[in-house]
């Protein structure tokens, strides 16, 4: 019920992104409160941690403020929003493969990302199979792994993903199913093994 | 079909954003290939798999927002950003300065005058007052001599304009010029009027009657329209009237058709 609504908030937010743009702080305020926990999702969906998640989200909310005014059609906040939020998780992303790269010549710890599904301030029970499937859609491509979180965790339809990525609609569906493919084949792999 | 529009349309279905029609057509499709079905159900249990993954109900940090402005605090980030950003704002404050100093000839000195603060390597001298009554001086003396210069000028404009003048009034053809008498300028400005009012008046009729045949014209080319619409209603009312004592002739043809087929059919059991 409580999702439902918030759903149906976000649909009839127009006003708030009019008068965030008039730099109604109240407004801005309100938009942050109905789009975080889809944002903060979509951030832990692409790393698996808590962390560079709630720190991405943050980054996406102080851009989207200091920029919305440059957002020329609110019906777009929404894909306007998700390009902000991807173009954070790969600069994140890029910043710790240099990590990494420096971390090796120096004799340092890489930079691993684990998985902080269930930390004890998220409400969330971790199981083995839950960490399994994060893994899993780190190991995935960027492109395909994006368009299954936009697909399968934000319910976004083909033609949003197409606006969002700048993509078009038949290239959205073939990253879908080619990454689909690439995590049966994981899931396969991995009872093999178990099996074995 | 090509594999990749199979793909998409797998897609779609598997997403259900399918037409009516489109499902049915898949789901006929899917019933006669095998692959197709195979596929379709390991794609579905990979979403079943992906749905373990559920979002978190999360909100937003404290103080996320406050007094209507950001307030974004995250204690991992935040800290060491602000650190690293106030460190390097003062440290380019004291380079900007340096080099401000260098380039302004910034000094500094304590004399038994006080502190001094300059902008420059050598110090201007001071002016007595001897000196700034000679620049006075020497300011108001070429100030004199440039209104001096300007008077000068204009006498002789005014000298010489006088000069063309005179000839002018002592020029023959001037001298003997006649003045134009009132009598006569009346006279020159009362036809003047009189024409105009002929030809303004002259004006308006030719307008008022070009309008009137305008209008005529424009009446009659309505009327001729009006006929030719109605002459074509009364022909389209015709011809749909016509057609429909075709179709009930033909109606009823096909009726007697039926019946007498009935009735043969009824008589030869």
């Amino acid at each position: 019920m409580a999702e439902a609504l918030e759903d149906i908030a976000i649909r009839y937010s127009k006003n708030l992104i009019e008068r965030s743009q008039n730099r109604d702080g109240q407004a801005f305020g309100k938009l942050v409160g109905l789009w975080f926990k889809r944002i903060y999702n979509f951030s832990l969906k692409y790393f698996g941690d808590h962390d560079l998640a709630m720190e991405v989200a943050q980054q996406t909310f102080i851009v989207a403020y200091d920029n919305i005014h440059k957002l020329r059609d609110a019906d777009r906040f929404k894909y306007w929003l998700y390009k902000i939020v991807l173009n954070h998780c790969r600069a994140e992303e890029r910043k710790i493969k240099r990590r990494n790269w420096y971390s090796i010549f120096n004799n340092e710890e890489t930079t691993k990302i684990e998985s902080s599904y269930g930390q004890p301030e998220i409400e969330y029970q971790k199981s083995e199979k839950e960490e399994i499937i994060a893994e899993y859609l780190k190991r995935l491509p960027e492109e395909q792994k994006v368009v299954i979180i936009m697909k399968e965790y934000d319910g976004m339809k083909f033609r949003e993903i197409s606006e969002a990525l700048e993509i078009s609609e038949n290239t959205a569906k073939s990253r879908l199913y080619y990454g689909l493919k690439a995590l049966r084949k994981m899931m396969v792999n991995s009872e093999m093994n178990n099996n074995s | 079909m090509e594999t990749q529009d199979f793909n998409r349309d797998l897609m779609d279905y598997l997403y259900g954003e399918m037409t009516y029609a489109q499902k049915k057509e898949f789901e006929a499709q899917m019933a006669t290939d095998e692959n197709l079905r195979l596929e379709y159900e390991a794609l579905k249990g990979v979403r079943k798999e992906l749905s373990r993954l559920e979002g978190t109900g999360i909100m937003e940090p404290t103080g996320i927002w406050r007094n209507g402005q950001p307030g974004w605090i995250d204690n991992r980030t935040s800290r060491s950003h602000s650190f690293l950003w106030s460190f390097m704002a003062v440290a380019a404050s004291i380079v900007m300065l340096l080099i401000a100093g260098y380039l302004t000839s910034f000094s500094l000195t304590v004399n038994n005058q006080g502190l001094q603060i300059g902008f420059q390597k050598e110090e201007a001298p001071a002016l007595s007052i001897e000196d700034v009554k000679n620049i006075l001086a020497q300011e108001i003396e070429k100030n004199n001599a440039g209104i001096m210069t300007n008077i000068h000028d204009t006498q002789e404009g005014i000298d010489l304009r006088l000069s063309n003048l005179e000839k002018t009034v002592e020029n023959p053809v001037y001298a003997h010029n006649e003045l134009i008498s009132k009598k006569e300028l009346d006279s020159f400005f009362t036809g003047v009027e009189q024409q105009n009012a002929a030809l303004l008046q002259q004006y308006l009729n030719q307008t008022s009657a070009q309008q009137q045949e305008y209008f005529k014209t424009m009446l009659t080319q309505f009327n001729d329209y009006l006929q030719q619409q109605r002459v074509e209603d009364m022909n389209m009312l015709q011809a749909g009237l016509m057609e429909i004592k075709n179709s009930q002739t033909q109606q009823k043809i096909e009726t007697d058709m039926a019946l007498a087929n009935l009735f043969t059919t009824v008589r030869n059991r």
